[in-house]
């Protein structure tokens, strides 16, 4: 057998980069929280092209007519206005105001959403995303059910829901950061991301593990061990794992840089999630498997 | 060779259909050139557009709620559904595109989602749907409950469990010595008392306020000072403090009033000089004998003249103040001079008196919640016919009096339910509400089966044909109100689809490249099944009707990377397969087998992720998990039909067998 990467036996070095990372996140999450959007909080948002103002002219303007707001800028002379929930007449003073100060300036996009819908869209959420991670746990663990030597199927899927708590809670990490300094938000379409990101990295994830699944059902009597095993599955697998991550990478970096503004910060959700994945895939879940399978051994 | 030949053609069929799915024009253009050439053509396909989301055409979503308080839980949806048919009808007035008008019930919430592609001007849209009146046909209740529920005996309960102790805290206060002025002014709740030392004056046995207190007092012989124990008003909770008590004789009146035009409830057409003359007179004439007599034929107070002019015992503070001091000023058995009040002239004669005891007292008034409290009472309660059921509203006139009302012609339903509802109902009430408020309210005389009703208020000309417009445009069942609204200018939506369409094809050719590159002639079969992927693709979108928004394109974008995914883990496999000896055509069969599972188990936590943002989520990031969902099924059928198609054919291509370089290894 010629030699081959080893992947597996830098098993903790790996972890522990992951471990950094994942404790990296949690400490931006903590610290600058999650911005989160108007879909949660209710709340309006304003755009506007506006030309010849300032932020800090229109965010006065609007609180001489009674709205308190927030006023970011946006691409060339859009601004973006966040405003508590607005009836429609308010917004007509709003917008009324914004051309005073503007003359000309026009409405890109105007949506304000009820703080009732609000809170249901966050309970929506937080049910979707457990019932999705009940249900591929369910799906991996009958997946692997024929696997059970050396290790229980049902570590496949623990496995499985680390690496995609990992490749979730980095977005996330970023997306504190991001929204601290420049004002990308979680709303809805990042909740969409980050469920999507689940499903995929968790199909990444898979397929390693599949690989394992087929190579110890191969060659369960031969000597080799387990990390062996293991890490042969990670090394046939790397090219499909590095080809499809790329390939996939591919249009969404195409929508990134020319999709417009509107979609960014999904597309760049989608991006990052994607990366974790692939790292996941390759440096977490089957470290992981092997690790685990070690310690057991140690204390049996 | 023949199932090759069968196969290809099949292909070949497939893909120029969706092709022509996606470009209609281009297809009905050659079709016509056809004609034209050769005579006869085949058959033309409808140009349809893609249904295309708010977010890439431009227009307004709004969301509203229904109030549906008043509805009992088996009519709600009904009622939903009849929000929606009139909103509908509203919003087609407008004459825009394609609105999209359905109908959400989600958590005990009844919303109504209002799509209306191309409207910027939201105003205009937000005032037509919300001039829409609320028309109800309701019924007064009979069985009003006037006992509390357990519920409501509880919320009693606990409310004067506070109440009191609050109460007495006070009243504890004020017993240790407390000024009992600064504690009126801080706790008591009577606005005429409360920065007056909560001063109320002297108050008898008949009090009408403080009825019992009297009682208590002298009951249990209090002294001056703070009493030690509440005072249990109707509605309402007193600590009380006795100031004084004062003994006086309370007289017995009997009185002859002459009035005139001109005073307060007088019904004579006389001067008041010649009242004041009359009266004059008849005091001159009077005595105690023919008092009695005098009052009868003379005096103008209808209640008392029967009775020979006696208004029984004179309570102070029960009459004006001028009439109270000259009867108490009386002396027993004696007849006034002429006494003049807001009335008019009084001749008073004192019958007789007895002795009457009143007490000074102060107050701090407290809050005290009783049953009619918590009751609250509706006494009407909705019917099923509503606005919904309004088939044509017009004005009429009263030919009698000339005032204009409103016709109602109702639909065959509203007509069938009209005629029961009138029916039921004879010699009672029917209450016909607009907005909440109650228009007119008229005894029904006898069934009606004509399905008419008259709405009869006070209406001007103008107002009822205001009414009589605003009715034909639709009527509501309940009332609504935005709770959310979205609005996209078109100039956005254009940028977004122009983007979004650019991202695509440029996602697509570097997919395309990456493949070819790297896997040679297997890639190049990837990137060919990648492009019929893209049509069936689009063409299901039109098949099924698929709005498609900005998300729904990176969700379609996205799944052309899923897409890839197959391939490059079947290609994989097939090298693994060269590597390892097996002879091509065995090596593709073999890779394709083998990926199976994997590609299987990745896509189905894919689908579980769709199929929970689908069923969760409404909207855009619903569009998402659809054409994601779509995506990853279609790419399944392109991988293992089409590629494995193109490869097992290229397999049997001899010179491939040796040319490793056009398989990549």
């Amino acid at each position: 057998m010629k030699t081959m990467l080893n992947i597996i036996g830098k098993s903790r070095l790996w972890l522990t980069i992951s471990t950094l990372i994942v404790v990296a996140a949690i400490t931006a999450i903590a610290v600058y929280g999650l911005n989160f959007g108007i879909d949660f909080t209710g709340g309006s948002l304003l755009q506007v092209n506006a030309a010849a103002t300032s932020t800090d002219q229109l965010r006065e303007t609007i609180a001489t007519a009674g709205f308190e707001s927030v006023v970011q800028q946006g691409e060339n002379e859009s601004y973006f206005i966040r405003l508590a929930p607005i009836t429609e007449e308010q917004h007509q003073t709003i917008f009324g105001v914004v051309q005073s100060v503007s003359p000309g300036a026009t409405e890109i996009r105007f949506d304000t959403v009820g703080p009732a819908v609000g809170s249901e869209l966050e309970r929506a959420s937080v049910t979707a995303s457990i019932l999705m991670l009940v249900l591929i746990t369910l799906y991996v663990a009958w997946a692997f059910r024929k696997v059970t030597k050396p290790v229980a199927s049902w570590k496949y899927g623990v496995v499985t829901m680390v690496s995609a708590f990992h490749d979730v809670i980095i977005p996330l990490g970023i997306f504190a950061v991001l929204g601290h300094y420049i004002g990308y938000q979680v709303d809805m379409a990042f909740v969409a991301a980050v469920l999507t990101i689940l499903g995929y990295s968790i199909n990444d994830t898979i397929v390693v593990l599949d690989r394992t699944r087929e190579n110890l059902l191969r060659r369960r009597h031969s000597d080799v061990t387990f990390g062996e095993v293991v890490n042969m599955s990670v090394i046939e697998t790397l090219g499909r794992s590095l080809n499809t991550t790329f390939a996939t990478m591919l249009p969404l970096i195409a929508v990134f840089i020319v999709g417009g503004a509107t979609t960014r910060p999904f597309v760049l959700a989608l991006i990052i999630g994607m990366l974790a994945g692939a790292y996941s895939s390759i440096f977490v879940a089957s470290p992981l498997l092997v690790e685990w399978e070690k310690w057991r051994a140690r204390r049996t | 060779m023949k199932r090759t030949a069968v196969g290809a053609s099949l292909l070949i069929v497939f893909g120029v259909v969706a092709g022509i799915l996606v470009y209609p024009k281009t297809w009905n253009g050659a079709m016509v050139a056809m004609k034209d050439t050769v005579g006869f053509h085949l058959p033309y396909v409808p140009e349809n557009d893609f249904t295309l989301g708010l977010d890439l055409q431009g227009g307004a979503h709004l969301v509203y709620e229904a109030d549906m308080s008043s509805i009992v839980d088996a009519e709600r949806v009904d009622a939903l559904a009849g929000v929606r048919d009139v909103v509908e009808r509203r919003v087609n007035a407008f004459g825009v595109g394609e609105p999209i008008v359905q109908t959400n019930i989600a958590d005990g919430h009844y919303r109504v989602f209002v799509d209306l592609p191309g409207v910027t001007n939201v105003q205009d849209a937000i005032n037509q749907i919300g001039e829409t009146p609320v028309l109800t046909f309701r019924l007064p209740v009979t069985d009003i409950s006037t006992t509390p529920t357990e519920e409501q005996q509880t919320e009693i309960d606990t409310a004067q469990a506070t109440e009191r102790e609050n109460a007495l805290s006070v009243m504890d206060r004020a017993l240790a010595g407390e000024d009992f002025t600064a504690l009126a002014k801080e706790f008591s709740i009577d606005a005429q008392t409360k920065d007056s030392t909560g001063y109320i004056g002297f108050v008898t046995a008949e009090d009408p306020i403080f009825d019992g207190l009297v009682e208590q007092i002298e009951a249990k012989r209090l002294r001056v000072g703070v009493i030690d124990g509440l005072y249990e008003g109707t509605s309402t909770m007193h600590v009380v403090k006795y100031l004084s008590k004062k003994t006086e004789s309370e007289p017995r009146i009997s009185h002859i009033l002459i009035c005139y035009s001109g005073a307060t409830g007088c019904s004579q057409s006389r001067t008041k000089e010649e009242a004041m003359t009359l009266a004059q007179s008849l005091h001159d004439e009077a005595t105690t004998k023919n008092f009695a007599d005098l009052a009868k034929e003379n005096s103008d107070d209808p209640g008392s003249a029967e009775l020979g002019g006696d208004l029984d015992y004179v309570v102070r503070g029960a009459t004006v103040k001028l009439f109270e001091d000259a009867a108490y000023a009386l002396g027993d058995t004696k007849i006034s001079e002429v006494v003049e009040t807001e009335f008019g002239y009084h001749i008073l004669y004192r019958v007789g008196s007895r002795p009457s005891r009143s007490y000074e007292i102060a107050h701090i008034e407290m809050p005290w919640t009783t049953a009619s409290d918590v009751l609250t009472v509706d006494p009407w309660t909705n019917t099923e016919l509503s606005g919904k059921h309004v088939k044509h509203a017009a004005v009429s006139f009263d030919p009698n009096t000339g005032t204009p009302y409103v016709v109602i012609d109702f639909n065959d339903e509203g007509t069938q339910l009209f005629g029961e509802l009138t029916k039921e109902n004879v010699g009672k009430v029917i209450g016909i509400f607009l907005d909440g408020e109650p228009i007119t309210t008229p005894v029904v005389q006898e069934p009606i089966y004509g399905g008419q009703a008259s709405i009869t208020g006070n209406f001007t000309v103008a107002e009822s044909k205001m009414l009589a417009q605003r009715l034909n445009a639709g009527a509501l069942p309940v009332p609504i109100s935005v709770i959310s609204q979205q609005t996209i200018g078109p100039a956005l939506g254009t940028e977004s689809l122009d983007l979004s369409v650019k991202a695509g094809i440029l996602g697509f050719i570097l997919i395309g490249l990456f493949m070819v590159v790297y896997y040679r002639l297997p890639g190049l079969a990837a990137a060919v099944s990648l492009a019929i992927y893209s049509l069936l693709n689009l063409a299901l979108f039109k098949i099924l009707g698929v709005t498609i928004t900005l998300a729904g394109i990176a969700g379609f974008i996205f799944s052309l990377g899923i897409a890839v995914d197959a391939n490059v883990l079947i290609f994989e496999r097939l090298k693994e397969e060269l590597r390892g000896g097996r002879d091509l055509p065995t090596a593709v069969e073999e890779a394709f087998r083998r990926a199976w599972p994997s590609i299987r188990d990745g896509n189905a936590t894919t689908l579980i992720a769709t199929a929970v943002l689908y069923t969760m989520t409404s909207g855009s990031v619903r569009g998402f998990a659809l054409t994601l969902a779509l995506g990853v099924i279609v790419s399944l059928f392109c991988a293992f039909v089409i590629t494995r198609f193109f490869l097992r054919h290229l397999a049997r291509v001899p010179a491939l067998r040796r040319s490793m370089f056009f398989l990549g290894l």
